[in-house]
């Protein structure tokens, strides 16, 4: 079971009533800026005669909890991507790896820590839909089931396919996406990035650091292997030679020493 | 893991905020027209513990809206929740220029302090039951309806017991703060006025000869202290 959050670009009036509830609701200090910032984790921006929210979009694989190095950043089962400020060490690798430009970081504190969108996990958790949902007043900004929401989506642009572009944006993107967005304008002009592959982005590196385990045992293997021969060629070449050199000078035998027949002999 | 269900809007989904003051409930058509028909707002939030009978405030959202160019951060949510309803406001905070008091300061919409402004916001809820039966009818404002006569008992020094009527006090042109708070706190004191309203810091303020009887004519003590003689 995994919700999601519908955003209908041509029902937002920009009344900011998400940006407000997403303030109270998770206690962040006002006043709610124009870009989302470590303490805005949403607000409305005007593109054209567009009004289109900026939230994290929740990714069902995401980048920044493949990039982060100690498990701070996760994908839940209910669809949120949490954020564990405990574990965070600051590296903000999570801030270049967002495809979507969503994790913000707290460059104004002296211990700073990564903000972004939770989906409001805690009222998921207590059976609530977000709270940028509950105070929509024009329902652009939908809860739900995820699955149902993609359906709703379609059903919307087929019902009226004049007044949206026919696609779903967070559909495919980057491998599909827990918030999805529909448009009457196209999605560029959104400030959206449209180039997204349509496959999980961590399988870039996935590809890669999957045949790390593969390439250390067997490039070990080859390494010892070549080691092993080019030592034993050393130690069969010094035998070879030591032998060669006792045949050429034999050793006298030391004075008072006895043969090794002598010595049996006593 | 329990499922959250997906979410009705806004409803009455416990979201009413705000409070008070209805005076810009007569929104013109520019007005009402830069209001989406399809906002669904919250209901109307009725405010029922006020001084005086039926001087319940509505708040109604609809023109708040409209006149704030459907920007809900206008109030929300620094002055009001907007996850939550207000439930109670108090004329001491709005008078510092928080919650209504922030527009509501006399310059941006009528001062909470306004003389004359109070049936404003304090309609009752009668005039609202009348203004929702009248189709598409705004009503007439309603008359302000002041709070129930006071009985001052008897006091040791006092000629008798004084019924304080507010319906013939009604404070003129400068209404409701003609009196409120000072001299006269809006919360009733417990303890019995005595003869310190004789003087210029109680009734006495106007009871001077000047805007009303003076107090210390011959004939004005039943005037106010009627109630024992009558009685006898």
């Amino acid at each position: 079971m995994s919700w999601g959050l519908l955003l209908d670009v041509t029902r937002c009036i920009g009344c900011g009533a998400c940006a407000a509830a997403c303030k109270e609701q998770n206690d962040l200090p006002l006043p709610i800026e124009e870009r989302t910032t470590a303490y805005t984790w949403t607000t409305v921006e005007r593109r054209g005669s567009a009004n289109v929210r900026r939230l994290c979009m929740h990714c069902l694989t995401p980048t920044c909890v493949s990039v982060c190095p100690v498990g701070a950043m996760r994908k839940t089962s209910a669809g949120p991507v949490l954020y564990d400020a405990d574990k965070c060490i600051g590296c903000r690798y999570c801030v270049m790896a967002c495809p979507f430009g969503v994790p913000k970081y707290q460059w104004d504190r002296p211990v700073p820590v990564v903000g972004k969108c939770v989906m409001c996990a805690s009222r998921l958790a207590a059976g609530q839909p977000t709270a940028c949902a509950q105070v929509c007043p024009t329902g652009a900004t939908q809860f739900g089931e995820r699955e149902a929401l993609v359906r709703e989506a379609r059903a919307r642009i087929a019902r009226e396919p004049q007044r949206y572009v026919n696609h779903v944006y967070g559909l495919e993107e980057a491998g599909g996406t827990s918030v999805l967005m529909l448009s009457g304008v196209p999605f560029e002009q959104l400030g959206l990035p449209v180039n997204l592959p349509r496959e999980p982005i961590p399988l870039l590196t996935w590809r890669a650091l999957s045949r790390v385990p593969d390439i250390v045992l067997l490039g070990g293997a080859l390494l010892y292997g070549i080691y092993w021969i080019t030592r034993r060629r050393e130690y069969v070449r010094r035998i070879e030679a030591a032998a060669a050199l006792a045949e050429a000078h034999p050793r006298p035998r030391p004075l008072g020493a006895r043969s090794a027949g002598e010595k049996e002999a006593t | 893991m329990r499922v959250p269900r997906p979410g009705p809007g806004i409803g009455g989904l416990g979201w009413l905020a705000g409070l008070v003051l209805l005076g810009a409930s007569s929104p013109t058509p520019a007005r009402e027209a830069t209001q989406s028909p399809t906002l669904k707002l919250p209901a109307d939030a009725i405010f029922e513990r006020t001084v005086g009978a039926d001087s319940a405030v509505v708040f109604r959202h609809g023109p708040h809206v409209a006149l704030a160019a459907n920007r809900c951060t206008a109030c929300h949510p620094r002055y009001f929740r907007i996850l939550v309803p207000t439930r109670a406001l108090r004329h001491r905070e709005m008078n510092a220029g928080r919650a209504c008091g922030a527009c509501h300061d006399g310059r941006q919409a009528f001062g909470v302090r306004d003389p004359g402004a109070c049936a404003s916001c304090h309609v009752g809820r009668s005039a609202m039951a009348g203004r929702a039966a009248a189709p598409g009818g705004e009503g007439a404002p309603a008359a302000p309806r002041g709070p129930k006569p006071l009985v001052f008992p008897q006091g040791e020094a006092s000629p008798g017991p004084v019924t304080f009527r507010h319906d013939t006090h009604s404070g003129g042109k400068a209404g409701c703060v003609a009196c409120h708070p000072r001299p006269f706190a809006v919360k009733r004191s417990a303890s019995p006025p005595g003869t310190a309203m004789h003087e210029a810091e109680g009734c006495g303020r106007c009871h001077d000869g000047t805007g009303a009887f003076d107090l210390a004519a011959e004939d004005a003590c039943a005037r106010c202290h009627a109630q024992e003689e009558a009685a006898r």
